[in-house]
């Protein structure tokens, strides 16, 4: 075999490494100089395409791909990336169409499916979206994509408890998948429960720190597992409907049992706590965007 | 799974969601000082634009209608039955909860009125939609509305007690 297709093989089967291991920057690195066989081979740019897509860099990826499409336009791969990256710029209609041509090739594709269904939800097209991932659960029942979609769909119900359930599921059978220690570090932190979140989340950014909604997310948690905002926790966790509701109870009980001086420092108690959940929060959360920039 | 099911399975389902006329939607949290200081109408009414401005779906906009509607008739109950039943100066329990009843009531609707925005709210947030930072709509509507309501409960009340 002539030296440059084996340095060319050997980049191809480097930068699909990178990718799977979610270092898009590597992957990038390791296609940096293709030679002559490699810009005429599609696999090429897709893997080009996935890099730049995993660096949020849609517009890139989309280019990556354009040209291979214009010759081989119902070519599944570069549909599918064409797809998400759609789906990322938020034309759903665009990406239903494209996810379609590529599902026309491959219907059993249980990750295809699983993204169909992603797109379907966004669209509010819930009922379709549940019957796409029960077919993709039939059809691959072990691709861990099935469950994060599945917790996606429940995040996007509003249903926190069954997304947060559906990622713990995950992790057992996964404890390296970032994204779902992501998706439960954010349900739980929904649900107030700060600790645990910031634990998910802290891990989930230390394995991925190139991901910014991941940054992102383990920094609110940092900022609402401070002690500062120790007072504030079960505003977090019972709500502030609740909060509300049992403090005007209290404020009436103690009134009805004739402590009428005790009532009124206890309201002034809570209109204080009020105002440090208003004042607090946002100071925190300045700080540590000026101590830490954009990143964890 | 039958051929014309599958069939609907990969067929398109997607329309394109028109620009939306009013302006970006309010964090869901906001309506729960609307709820708290504005009242059952004015919740219901800025609930009921906010669902239009996330795109929720007709169900849900009705749905909201509805909600705040049996809660305005809920209210208006209520301040009927307490201007009926209490003494001027009354200063039993009952005399004081009434000026909050109508406020667990309002809390109760929002509770509600989140739960079926919620969804279109996570949509919106997901796809990495702008919300609407500002304070002086919300404030407006919640001043105007709930001056509002005061004024329909005091012509609804003169119109059915004797």
């Amino acid at each position: 075999m002539p030296e440059e297709t084996v340095a060319a093989d050997s980049a191809m089967t480097l930068a699909r490494h990178y990718l799977e291991i979610d270092r898009p920057q590597q992957a990038l690195d390791a296609l940096r100089s293709p030679g002559s066989d490699l810009l005429d081979d599609p696999w090429f740019w897709l893997l080009r395409g996935w890099a730049y897509y995993d660096l949020d860099q849609r517009t890139l990826a989309m280019q990556a791909i354009q040209k291979e499409l214009a010759v081989a336009p119902e070519h599944p791969n570069l549909l599918f990336l064409l797809a998400m990256c759609e789906e990322r710029g938020g034309n759903l209609v665009a990406a239903e169409h494209a996810i379609l041509r590529a599902l026309r090739q491959q219907p059993e594709n249980s990750y295809m499916l699983c993204t169909y269904a992603r797109i379907l939800a966004q669209g509010d097209q819930f009922p379709k979206a549940e019957r796409l991932l029960d077919r993709a659960r039939q059809q691959d029942p072990d691709e861990p994509e099935v469950q994060r979609t599945a917790a996606l769909l429940s995040y996007l119900r509003g249903d926190d408890r069954r997304a947060a359930q559906i990622s713990l599921e995950s992790l057992r059978d996964d404890p390296d998948d970032v994204r779902s220690r992501h998706a439960l570090g954010a349900a739980l932190l929904r649900q107030g429960r700060v600790t645990a979140a910031n634990r998910h989340l802290k891990a989930a950014a230390r394995l991925q720190p190139e991901q910014k909604a991941i940054a992102g997310s383990a920094r609110v948690s940092r900022v609402a597992a401070h002690w500062l905002l120790l007072p504030l926790r079960p505003l977090y966790r019972i709500g502030t409907v609740g909060v509300w509701f049992g403090a005007i109870a209290i404020y009436f009980l103690l009134t009805a049992a004739g402590l009428g001086i005790i009532a009124k420092w206890f309201a002034l108690a809570y209109l204080v706590l009020c105002v440090y959940s208003w004042v607090v929060p946002p100071i925190l959360k300045w700080w540590y965007r000026r101590r830490y920039g954009g990143h964890e | 799974m039958s051929s014309s099911q599958e069939d609907d399975l990969f067929s398109p389902s997607l329309q394109a969601i028109p620009e939306r006329r009013s302006g970006p939607p309010w964090p869901l949290g906001r309506q729960i000082w609307i709820a708290f200081f504005g009242g059952t109408l004015a919740v219901t009414v800025m609930a009921y634009i906010n669902s239009r401005r996330l795109n929720a779906s007709r169900r849900v906009c009705l749905a909201v209608l509805g909600v705040g509607a049996a809660a305005l008739l809920a209210t208006l109950a209520l301040d009927l039955y307490l201007d009926a039943s209490l003494e001027p100066d009354a200063t039993s329990v009952m005399a004081r909860i009434a000026p909050y009843a109508n406020r667990a009531i309002a809390l109760i609707a929002y509770l509600i009125l989140e739960r079926l925005q919620r969804s279109a709210d996570r949509i919106h947030h997901f796809r990495g939609g702008e919300y609407d930072s500002g304070w002086m709509d919300l404030l407006v509507a919640t001043i105007g509305l709930g001056g509002l309501q005061y004024i329909l409960t005091r012509i609804v009340s003169s119109l059915v007690t004797p």
